[in-house]
Order: structure tokens, then sequence, then C-alpha cells
């Protein structure tokens, strides 16, 4: 008999029950995971590390709000992408958000790709690579999608637009790797 | 430093701050009460933009100006001249706060922005439009605002709802005092004691027929002034 490593969303329905030993496991979990996701919008470490706590401040504020029935990474980073935004844009020279085009057209469903195992941890390494290049934008999409795992809808979620606004936007995001590789005379095997 | 390496001292912190119970876990009555009231100001906000669509749309009646849409080609020109445009985009900022509240669900931000706003916009044009044609709400209302019944500022809105009829885009509006084979004479007084005010021959267009005007009823009419008469391209009896 083995011992199941219990969920993340079996460990939030603990600590909203009053159990914050399990608040612990999760930020164990997700430390690692949202200092990598903080990285991609600040170069600052000590303000990753900062805006990563009150993350976990605001997701054990909120943990009552959560619907156990539903996956805990999508809220735990939609949490996260608000605090990075929200910092990126207070350190924004021009405050004002110009409105995003890809979120007020409509744009043909997005598929997700079928990559195999091995194509998929080639691309997780390009990504890697051509990441700080790319708009933060299009960074966004591939992190969640190819580092963090998640599904596009998920990521929808999470940035809180239309599915076919993230499947634009990876096709983008490929496009610009793909321009990045060519660039520097590289192979590029999406 | 590495961001990817263990930060012992966040969990320890964030731990520490919730054991000495400086953190605490806001209730679920929270969430649910955010929750309601972010439903009942998206329920008053959609309220007050179809009371407003469907007050503009009884504006238009009232004023005789909505007959400008039926008045050839230059009509629905001059109808964007006089539309009121200031309680139009009163209207479209409220539908903007609308759409920015319908975007913390789901079934918000799921549909592209520009699709949410036309959603928005039609459905709020068209409810008020039904309200204003079907039913007597704004009609009750301003004969009340005409008693002096209504509150203050709603007795000053209804007011205002009577639209000028501006002489400087040919539009003139008043009771028809006799009537001819092929004219009727027009009071126009639209209470600015200008050089308009007074009684205009006015000379229908083609096809206009006469035998449905009544004398004292009153009239909408737009065209170009000629001496002391009106050369009309649009002529319409109000309700009153």
């Amino acid at each position: 008999m083995h011992d199941s490593v219990p969920t993340d969303e079996a460990l939030m329905a603990l600590v909203q029950q009053g159990d914050a030993d399990q608040f612990g496991i999760l930020m164990k979990r997700y430390e690692p995971k949202l200092m990598r996701y903080g990285s991609r919008f600040l170069a600052q470490s000590d303000d990753i590390r900062e805006i990563v706590q009150d993350v976990f401040i605001k997701t054990y504020q909120d943990s009552k709000s959560f619907d156990t029935s539903q996956r805990f990474s999508p809220w735990i980073y939609r949490i996260a992408h608000n605090a990075f935004a929200n910092e990126l844009r207070r350190k924004s020279r021009s405050p004002i958000q110009l409105p995003d085009f890809d979120v007020l057209l409509s744009h043909a469903p997005a598929r997700e790709s079928t990559d195999s195992e091995s194509e998929r941890a080639s691309l997780v390494r390009m990504v890697e690579k051509g990441l700080e290049r790319i708009a933060p934008k299009y960074r966004e999409v591939l992190v969640l999608y190819f580092m963090e795992e998640l599904s596009y809808k998920e990521i929808a979620d999470v940035l809180r637009v239309p599915v076919s606004t993230v499947g634009v936007r990876m096709a983008r995001a490929k496009a610009a790797l793909k321009a990045i590789y060519s660039a520097q005379h590289l192979s590029y095997e999406p | 430093m590495n961001p990817n390496a263990p930060h012992e001292e966040i969990q320890s912190h964030v731990l520490e701050r919730i054991r000495s119970g400086e953190l605490r876990m806001k209730p679920r009555l929270f969430f649910i009460l955010t929750t309601v009231l972010v439903g009942v100001l998206i329920a008053l906000i959609l309220l007050v933009s179809i009371g407003l669509a469907s007050f503009i749309s009884f504006g238009l009646r009232l004023s005789g100006h909505e007959s400008l849409l039926g008045f050839g080609t230059r009509g629905p020109l001059l109808f964007l001249a006089v539309f009121p445009w200031g309680l139009a985009l009163i209207d479209l900022a409220l539908i903007a706060i609308l759409a920015w509240l319908l975007r913390r669900f789901k079934f918000g931000y799921r549909k592209p922005l520009l699709i949410l706003v036309a959603v928005l916009v039609i459905g709020a044009a068209a409810i008020g439009l039904g309200v204003d044609r079907e039913s007597r709400f704004h009609d009750d209302r301003y004969e009340e605002a005409e008693a002096g019944e209504l509150l203050g500022p709603l007795e000053t809105l209804y007011e205002s709802a009577r639209m000028n009829a501006p002489e400087e885009y040919g539009i003139y509006r008043g009771l028809v005092v006799s009537k001819e084979e092929d004219s009727f004479t027009l009071t126009n007084d639209d209470n600015d004691n200008d050089e308009d005010d007074g009684t205009w021959k006015v000379y229908p267009p083609q096809g206009f027929v006469m035998e449905r005007l009544q004398l004292g009823d009153r009239v909408y009419v737009a065209g170009e002034r000629e001496g002391d008469g009106i050369e009309a391209y649009g002529v319409r009896i109000l309700e009153r």
C-alpha cells in the first residue's frame, strides 16, 4: 500500500477548515513555480519574493472563496498574475493601458497543439532560451502553457481573456520564437 | 540570486503570521455579499441604462424628431444632428461600466469585449425601445411632471424631454390653424421668442394626404422657408 499525495484541492479543503499546516505544504509546492512565473515579469528577485509572499497572503485570506471542485493552480496563478501585473503597472512610466485588441475582437476557436512528450520537452527548452526577447503578453502564455502546464481554458481563466485570444497569443508567441531562432541560425522544431 | 532556490523564510513568515492570528481568512459570507453587491450593482446599472435608452426614445417620440427618419434622404442626416448625443454618451458610459463589471465573471471574459459591448448596447436599446413603445411609463411620468407631482430632478428631466424644434435646421412644430387644398397654416411657437414664432403657410411634399390633417392637430414639419411660407419635405401629425 502506498501513501497517496494529497491534491492541491484536498489541501485547500483542509485549509478552509482551519488547518494552517496544510497551507505550508501548498506554499512549498507553489513557491518555486510562482518565483519562476514572477521572473518572467520582473528582473529583481527581491521584488519577486516580496510579491510572491503577498500572493500567499492574499491566497490565504481569500481561501474561502475557492471552489474545491475546481483546479487550484489556475486560481493561484490568477492571484499571482494580478499581483505581478499591478507591480509592472506601478513601475511602468505610462500607467495608462491601451486597449488590447486581442481581447476586443473575435478569433477562430483555439485548438491546443498535440505535441508529443519529446516535442514538448524540446519546446520547453526553446521557450526558456528565447523568452526574454518576447513581448510580456506573449511570454506569459508560453510560460503558463509550457512550464506551468495549464490548458488553454485555464490560461484564459488566469488572464481573464477569451480562449480564442489565448490561441492567437500562443500562435504569435511561437512565430516570435521562430523568428528569434531563425535570426540566430538555430533550428526551430515546434 | 537564483529565483528557483527555496525560500523557507517566505513560508515560515506567512505561517507565523497565520498562527499568531495576524492573518485571517475572510469569512465565506464576505465573498457571498461581495458577489451579491456586484450583482445588485449590475442590475441597477442595467436598469438605469435601459431607462435612459427608453427615455431617449420617448424624447424623440414626444418632440417628433423620430419623424425625420421617414423624411427622405435629408431627414436621417438631420436626425443625427438633433439626436440627444449627451444622454446617449452617458448611456454608453454606463454600458462600459457594466461590461467592466461583467468581466469579473466567466461568461463575461470568455466573450470578446466587442461582442459583449455590442450585445449590451443592442440589448439595452431594444428593451428601452420596447418599454417606451409598449408601455405608458414615460408618458405617465411626463404628465406627473407637468402637474408638478414628480421629485425635483426627475421633473426637470421630464420637462426637458420635449426637445427644441431648432429652426436653424428647418424644423418647425405647432398647431394647424387653417387648411387649404394644397397647404395649411401652422402656428409655430417653440417658446424661444424669436423671429420664427408666428404663423407659417406650409406646403407639404407631394403625396401628402391633406384629408388626414384636422384643424388643431399638432404637426412636425421639416422644410425650407421661402418668404412667409415653408416648402416642406416632410410633415407628420404628432400624438400630442
